[in-house]
């Protein structure tokens, strides 16, 4: 047995059809409210020392037990009346199937509340259409024949524009694929989920934002690097300059580098285009040895008038 | 009321709308993470280029470490040594091998562009001519 509570709603101003076997068919085609009778409910009324109606709602199944048929899938609404708790079993099923007979198609009713509610509205009993009469005897709201209550004749009016101060909410959600343990799960999950992620997210953003800062940071303390043309032109500026002077103090030491022993230098001349630099040795087999290393650096090599000279030259 | 029937996956529908938008969310942040750390490394690779460039060819110290090939010549070997905005102009003679090759290595190891050398051995003595700016 399947125990469901539905929730509370506030007030409506749809009319209001009262529900028993053997109403006739309304003729609504807009929302309306339904007010079951005793047909479509089992209640009991209990003096209970419970306070609060979280609790009695809790104990609804346990006090309707005996009540109910087995197999049957109830779901039960409590509302506080006197000094005890009214407790309502329903089948939202065998009533939703009654209601569709009646051509009352379940999404079209707003709000569902028990004749047992609204007791002292029943205290002049109701004549239905099947001669019953709808009547309050002893806080219980029933359903008798006629014979049985003497009236002398006067009925009261079931007034469909009455104002319903309780009830529940009509399972219009009875045609889902999900109930509503297995929606609150998921979307529990989802949220958690959702979360998560969000939270997941918001550390990434603050990753970046610090990672911006940085070079924020750096910029700061460069602020004529700030501008990316600034910095274009800069950095052409001098990794023209560093490319240059670079090539002229690596020939300066190929150049050293040729000063081996009994080598000495005549003269070096080098400006931003080119070089030339001439060397004497005693030794023609170090003049050799100098041509051989200065063309293995892709250098100009010459002889000058003295066996004794070489000249190396090159460009920059 | 169609949408009070199916309440229900509607609520579950918006759950699991807002768990996607988290997710296109963290996934958008954690591109933009990627995207940054590109665009910061090339940012602090070129700044640092630039940086380390302006502050070894633009030193402001650089008209101090000039002098020092001055203070390391006797005097009299100097026919002129002159600085003038940012450009130095010398002129030295009678320099041996030793002072000649220390002059140069100074010169190779300051970040001052080289217009033009001459390094001339007259009799194994050295004269040396040479131009800097900065």
């Amino acid at each position: 047995m399947k125990r469901q509570i539905d929730l509370n709603f506030t007030q409506s101003s749809k009319p209001l059809i009262l529900v028993h076997k053997t109403m006739q068919r309304p003729h609504y085609d807009s929302l309306v409210n339904i007010m079951l009778s005793p047909q479509f409910y089992i209640s009991k009324q209990e003096e209970l020392p419970v306070k609060y109606l979280y609790q009695a709602k809790r104990l609804a199944p346990s006090i309707l037990e005996e009540l109910l048929d087995e197999g049957v899938e109830y779901r039960f609404y409590v509302f506080r009346r006197a000094n005890g708790w009214v407790f309502i079993a329903y089948n939202l099923k065998s009533i939703e199937e009654f209601l569709l007979t009646k051509g009352i198609t379940p999404s079209n009713v707003s709000k569902m509340s028990f004749a047992q509610q609204y007791g002292d509205d029943f205290l002049k009993p109701i004549l239905l259409e099947s001669g019953e009469l709808l009547t309050t005897i002893q806080d219980t709201v029933v359903l008798l024949p006629k014979v049985l209550v003497d009236s002398g004749g006067y009925y009261g009016r079931f007034d469909r524009e009455m104002q319903l101060r309780d009830g529940v909410t009509f399972s219009l959600n009875s045609g889902s694929l999900l109930g509503q343990k297995e929606s609150f799960i998921l979307s529990f999950i989802f949220v958690i989920f959702a979360i998560i992620l969000a939270i997941e997210g918001l550390r990434y953003k603050s990753i970046s934002t610090t990672m911006s800062q940085e070079i924020e940071t750096l910029l700061s303390q460069y602020p004529s690097l700030r501008s990316q043309y600034a910095r274009d032109n800069i950095a052409k500026k001098y990794q023209k300059i560093d490319k240059i002077e670079r090539q002229k103090r690596d020939i300066l030491k190929e150049l050293s580098m040729l000063v081996i022993s009994d080598v000495q230098i005549d003269s070096i001349t080098l400006d931003s285009k080119n070089f030339v630099a001439i060397f004497s040795s005693k030794t023609p087999k170090n003049i050799l040895r100098i041509s051989s290393l200065a063309k293995k650096k892709n250098y100009k090599v010459s002889r000058m008038g003295s066996e004794q000279l070489i000249k190396v030259e090159g460009s920059l | 009321m169609i949408w009070k029937r199916y309440q229900n996956e509607l609520i579950v529908l918006i759950a699991l709308l807002l768990m996607l938008t988290a997710y296109f969310y963290k996934h958008n942040q954690a591109k933009r993470v990627d995207e940054t750390k590109k665009e910061v490394s090339l940012s602090l690779g070129e700044l640092g280029e630039i940086i380390a460039l302006k502050n070894q060819w633009g030193d402001p110290e650089l008209s101090n470490k000039i002098k020092k090939i001055e203070k390391s010549v006797d005097k009299k070997n100097i026919k002129s040594f002159t600085i003038k905005n940012k450009k130095l102009t010398a002129s030295l003679s009678g320099l041996s091998s030793k002072e000649m090759n220390k002059i140069i290595t100074t010169l190779e190891n300051t970040a001052v562009q080289i217009i033009n050398l001459k390094v001339t051995n007259i009799e194994g003595e050295y004269s040396m001519e040479f131009k800097c700016k900065w």
